[in-house]
């Protein structure tokens, strides 16, 4: 059956076109009811930053909800024992604005489970970055994918901070570039000028990995900062042999709940939209919460957000 | 090309002074009253003119890329932005005041009159004290007086007009100054713009 493109709407055809990649990657459609049990959702909340879910009560008295999210019940629904790749295109849920309102928004979106290593990191990214080609395409606008390694700020924070809710200040105040205040801060609770510096520096840093390394090696003193940074530049340079034409900015401004997310965490940015287009990440985290030990990494693409 | 947004009024006005001697000057920008929008294409930059509460909102939805507003209204709305500097002008402090000599018995609930709810029930939330906040938006020094309120949170410069109206401090809850911050996107996109701007004016 021809359908002729006129009658689309730029997000339908975006997010066609999204699901066109997914599939020709070897991405297996991903699909799931609208209402699912309010327990897994009301389990981890954080995982969606904290964001209201639409509940109601079946005529059995079970509480359900209208789907907050995708990623979560692929992650619930994984067989572990083997590594899979899934993609799916739904509409999510939640309550938001002013007036509390309910909202509707569609997703679609890519994800690898099971074994995760450079590789898989790698293709994913290349994957997102290739995701917002299309976006670009179908909005006519530039886009940008920024990066980040959460294990990174958490490697700093962990050796120099070791009150949580300094921690937790800090990590805000980084992802605000807040560097005035941060400077405050540290000389109010006394912290190690290294850590205040590392900090300010990173507030003030972003841009393709060749122009941040510097910055980055001064301060990866410990195992875990070190750690994450080469896992950093192994996927960069993992990224740009699958999508040369990637254009991957670090920004450690990027800050991701460290309860879920482990390791890389990304973002896609476009011209003309205030907030992000995409986002995602490793999210190691929320498989072992959901008593499945093993590596996962995904994201999902706003398609509503997409407007010409 | 850089869209700033900053507040009407006297604080604005010093702000725009500031990005003047820096090179990011707009001809008629300080003359022309009823004039909202000023562009100086040379030097990059369009200037709006906005309500002070408002400027986090065009910055936060893009409408501006970056802006000056005090860090009450940043403590207020929580806008998603960059906060990049502390511009040190319109310095004042956000405090609790009531008539003079009152003292909080801690019993019952508090009225808090304000034009800040959410400043004012983080603070108290901060000491447990349960709180009854009554929004208002101007003349805030006068609900005390009419027993409309036990104690206010509002921004105080000298102290004078507290003190003309019979109230006094009770308690600081946060120094404030302006503070310039940008939309996240576009802080990415014009990353050369704005970082020669804010390196030039925090020189």
């Amino acid at each position: 059956m021809q359908i002729n493109d006129s009658v689309l709407l730029p997000s339908e055809v975006a997010a066609l076109r999204l699901r066109e990649l997914f599939a020709s990657r070897g991405y297996n459609r991903y699909e799931m009811t609208k209402f699912e049990e309010y327990a897994l959702y009301a389990a981890n909340r954080e995982f969606l930053g904290g964001a209201d879910i639409v509940t109601f009560t079946d005529s059995n008295g079970r509480l359900l909800a209208l789907r907050p999210d995708v990623t979560l019940s692929v992650a619930a629904n994984a067989d572990i024992a083997t590594t899979s790749r899934v993609y799916y295109h739904e509409n999510v849920y939640r309550r938001g604005g002013l007036a509390h309102e309910f909202r509707e928004r569609a997703q679609c979106g890519a994800e690898i489970i099971g074994d995760v290593g450079v590789r898989e990191m790698s293709e994913v990214v290349a994957l997102a970055w290739n995701a917002l080609e299309v976006l670009q395409f179908q909005a006519q606008s530039d886009v940008l994918l920024d990066i980040s390694h959460v294990g990174y700020v958490a490697g700093l924070l962990e050796k120099y901070a070791p009150a949580p809710h300094i921690a937790a200040r800090l990590n805000t105040l980084l992802s605000r570039k807040n560097a005035p205040e941060l400077t405050r801060f540290c000389r109010e609770n006394a912290l190690p000028a290294t850590l205040c510096d590392a900090l300010t520096a990173l507030c003030a840093m972003y841009g393709e990995l060749s122009e941040v390394r510097a910055t980055l090696e001064k301060y990866a003193v410990t195992d875990e900062t070190r750690a994450a940074l080469d896992e950093l530049i192994a996927v960069t340079d993992g990224v740009k042999s699958l999508a040369p034409q990637a254009v991957l900015r670090i920004d450690f401004s990027l800050t991701q709940d460290m309860n879920y997310y482990s390791g890389i965490v990304f973002q896609g940015i476009a011209t003309g939209r205030a907030a992000p287009v995409m986002s995602g990440g490793r999210y190691d985290g929320l498989m072992h919460r959901l008593g499945k030990p093993c590596g996962a990494i995904g994201f999902a693409v706003y398609t509503d957000e997409v407007r010409i | 090309m850089i869209n700033i947004a900053l507040q009407k009024g006297r604080i604005g006005e010093s702000v725009y002074e500031i990005f003047e001697s820096h090179g990011y000057g707009c001809d008629d920008i300080l003359s022309d009253t009823r004039r909202l929008a000023f562009e100086n294409a040379d030097a990059g930059v369009r200037y709006f003119w906005v309500k002070p509460s408002d400027v986090a909102i065009y910055v936060e939805r893009g409408a501006a890329d970056i802006g000056v507003c005090g860090l009450d209204v940043l403590m207020e709305t929580r806008p998603d932005v960059y906060e990049l500097l502390d511009l040190g002008v319109g310095r004042c402090r956000v405090a609790v005041a009531a008539k003079n000599g009152y003292r909080d018995t801690g019993r019952g609930v508090l009225r808090v009159a304000t034009k800040f709810p959410h400043i004012a029930q983080a603070h108290f939330d901060t000491r447990g004290r349960e709180i009854d906040v009554i929004k208002l938006n101007g003349s805030i020094e006068l609900a005390p007086l009419l027993g409309l309120s036990d104690v206010i949170v509002d921004l105080v410069e000298s102290g004078k007009t507290l003190r003309e109206n019979g109230l006094s401090v009770v308690e600081e809850i946060a120094d404030i100054s302006a503070r310039l911050i940008a939309n996240k996107v576009a802080y990415k996109f014009l990353h050369g713009e704005i970082t020669r701007l804010v390196m030039s004016i925090n020189s």
